[in-house]
């Protein structure tokens, strides 16, 4: 699915990551841990294309339905299109955009891209429906503008409908689980769920070990200072639920 | 270049001197220095046929001027024509309002070419929908006088931009009754080889009168709107708010005036809009709390979103306070998109170009969203999407 050899990425002259190597495959989990400013939420942003981060050293490659890409050549709207989605650590507030209007930009320039056919208004409705059921949201969430306002929670919850309307190949989920009361995550975290497939990929970014109690990884990464230090499986985030990070050298 | 006044009325012989002794603005004149107007009152204009504005659909109480000022329809609402010494006593009596300012030459040009002189009472609760249409290759001067007799009204003014070049002077004068809330919302669309002087006077003499001015500006070679408020009585409320979306060589200078002569009352003041290409945007905004207006609360805020490198925002506040106990907050900014908004849109599969138009549109609704008119909010929001849809096209 994705292949990010020797990455090395600057923001203002700042070197953030310093040379990660991961491969992701098709239907696999993975979870990165890491202490704050480790490069989490660089590495994911990078992944998505964010335009304040340049990339100095590397490759990150993608593929779907057996055909290789050079994501790092490809605009963000396209890598979207593509089946890339980040679940943004802090969704950003966008007052004057209806949520509703929002998400169905969103849903139907894929749908464009991708040669499906568009949806009207009422038919997205009817389409979202069910999603909002699932994720415990009500319909007043899609007149309000997007993100304005909402609590932390409903703000990691209107992410997780986005994840579901677009139904991606390759999620990065960036702290997903922070600010969720026990409830919501057990909703996130079915939802998260319902998206696993055996086509489709997730890396997930937390802190807290409970989440991957629902969420099963099949390998658990620790970024420190700009590196992967450290892999395996759950036990490992188990481990450093447990001694935290000074262990590691 | 003219050089004697219009006969409308007898004293605008006077208010031809007036003009003369101060002359044409130049590039020092504190109030025009963002905008060099002196061509446009030396060129020759040549009028042509009248091009007639049509109505809007949308409003069934009209009134439309045609492209030489003169009025062709009516419904609903009644228009007359002032006499020359009905004109000449309006103007005496105007000149010991606070609005009169001696220096303000361009103003007493204005008046000094005055062809028309209307009156218009509105009867109606709803919105008066009145066009303005632009072009002929004239210059044109009139004037309008509201009656409004409803307690609560909005006035559209629509200046469609035709064909052909014109400079366009208008001037309309409120007077706000008691308890009474006009809505005022002039939507501008003239071409580039269209120019105009826009003044708006609104009078708050009374007791809780509430006006609420909002220009929406789409063009014109050189527009220079100059809305003047003033609150006299207390729990008055007066606002004029601007949304402007800039292309090609567009200039637009708002040249505000907001002046509180009575304690307790308040103002607000939002300003915001998009400069692309070589555009230039001028705004200057001026709040006045005369010494013995204690508790007023006024409030301004601009922000202009540059959108190319050769488009140019100038903005300054002029704030005139001399009573102690007041809030006044103003602030203004020049700057870009934000960078995480557009992002978070492009990681949605919504390309850069759409991006910005969707943000676009949030940002001009927002002011529009503030009308409290359902109709009137229709027809805003669809004129600004067809705009920023020729814009920025359709899709990518
Ligand atoms: N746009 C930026 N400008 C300047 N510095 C940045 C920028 N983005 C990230 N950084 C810096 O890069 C480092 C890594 O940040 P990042 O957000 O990737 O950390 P993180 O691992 O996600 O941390 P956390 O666990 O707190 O979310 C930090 O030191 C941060 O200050
Ligand atoms: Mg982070």
């Amino acid at each position: 699915m994705i292949k990010i050899n020797d990455l090395h990425v600057t923001v203002e002259d700042n070197e953030i990551l310093k040379g990660i190597n991961l491969t992701i495959k098709p239907g696999e989990v993975h979870a990165i841990m890491g202490p704050n400013g480790s490069g989490k939420s660089t590495l994911a942003k990078v992944i998505a294309g964010h335009p304040s981060y340049e990339v100095t050293k590397g490759s990150i490659e993608y593929t779907i339905n057996n055909q290789a890409k050079d994501l790092l050549e490809l605009e963000p709207d396209v890598r979207s299109k593509e089946g890339i989605f980040l679940g943004f650590q802090y969704p950003i507030e966008i007052p004057g955009i209806s949520n509703l209007n929002f998400l169905q930009e969103s849903f139907n320039e894929v749908c464009e891209y991708q040669g499906a056919p568009k949806m009207e208004e009422k038919e997205f409705l009817d389409f979202l429906q069910p999603k909002l059921e699932e994720l415990k949201m009500t319909p007043a969430f899609l007149y309000r503008p997007v993100n304005d306002g909402f609590s932390g929670g409903e703000k990691k919850k209107n992410e997780i409908l986005q994840l579901k309307i677009l139904n991606p190949r390759l999620a990065l989920l960036d702290e997903t689980d922070s600010g969720l009361d026990v409830d919501a995550l057990k909703v996130v975290a079915g939802g998260v769920n319902s998206f696993k497939t055996k086509f489709n990929s997730t890396l997930l970014i937390t802190h807290y070990q409970r989440l991957l109690n629902y969420i099963e990884p099949d390998f658990v990464h620790i970024l420190s200072c700009g590196k992967i230090v450290e892999s395996g499986d759950k036990s490992l985030a188990l481990k450093v639920e447990e001694k935290g990070y000074d262990w590691l050298a | 270049m003219i050089e004697s006044a219009a006969t409308l009325f007898k004293d605008q012989t006077r208010y031809f001197q007036g003009f003369e002794k101060k002359g044409l603005p130049n590039r020092k004149t504190e109030r025009w220095k963002f905008t060099p107007v002196a061509s446009l009152y030396q060129k020759e204009w040549n009028p042509q046929a009248a091009i007639s504005a049509g109505e809007l659909d949308e409003f069934s109480d009209f009134v439309s001027f045609d492209s030489l000022g003169e009025l062709s329809k009516s419904k609903n609402c009644e228009v007359k024509k002032l006499k020359p010494s009905e004109i000449e006593s309006f103007f005496q009596q105007f000149e010991t309002t606070k609005f009169w300012q001696e220096d303000d030459s361009l103003f007493q040009w204005h008046l000094s070419q005055l062809d028309h002189f209307y009156h218009i009472k509105y009867t109606g609760e709803e919105t008066l929908s009145l066009t303005h249409s632009l072009g002929s290759g004239a210059l044109v001067n009139y004037g309008i006088v509201f009656e409004i007799t409803s307690p609560k009204a909005t006035v559209l003014e629509s200046f469609l931009g035709t064909r052909g070049q014109t400079y366009h002077q208008t001037s309309r004068f409120f007077d706000l009754k008691e308890n009474q809330d006009i809505k005022h919302v002039i939507v501008n669309e003239a071409t580039p080889e269209q120019s105009q002087q826009i003044w708006t006077f609104a009078n708050l003499d009374h007791d809780k009168a509430q006006y609420h001015g909002l220009q929406v500006n789409f063009g014109g070679g050189l527009v220079r709107s100059n809305p003047f408020i003033n609150i006299q009585k207390p729990h008055s409320f007066g606002e004029f708010n601007g949304f402007y979306f800039l292309t090609g060589a567009d200039h637009f200078d708002f040249y505000s005036q907001i002046k509180h002569f009575s304690g307790e009352t308040e103002s607000n003041q939002v300003v915001k809009g998009l400069l692309h290409d070589q555009s230039k945007f001028a705004f200057t905004g001026n709040i006045y709390i005369s010494k013995n207006s204690q508790l007023v609360n006024a409030a301004q805020f601009n922000k202009n979103l540059v959108m190319s490198n050769q488009a140019q925002a100038f903005g300054q506040p002029q704030l005139e306070i001399f009573a102690d106990d007041v809030k006044c907050s103003h602030g203004s900014t020049t700057g870009q998109f934000d960078i995480d908004e557009l992002f978070y849109l492009n990681a949605r599969a919504i390309s850069p170009t759409k991006a910005k138009r969707l943000m676009a549109q949030a940002y001009g609704l927002e002011l529009i969203q503030m009308v409290d008119n359902d109709v009137l909010n229709t027809y805003l929001t669809g004129k600004l999407t067809s705009k920023l849809k020729t814009a920025y096209g359709e899709s990518r």
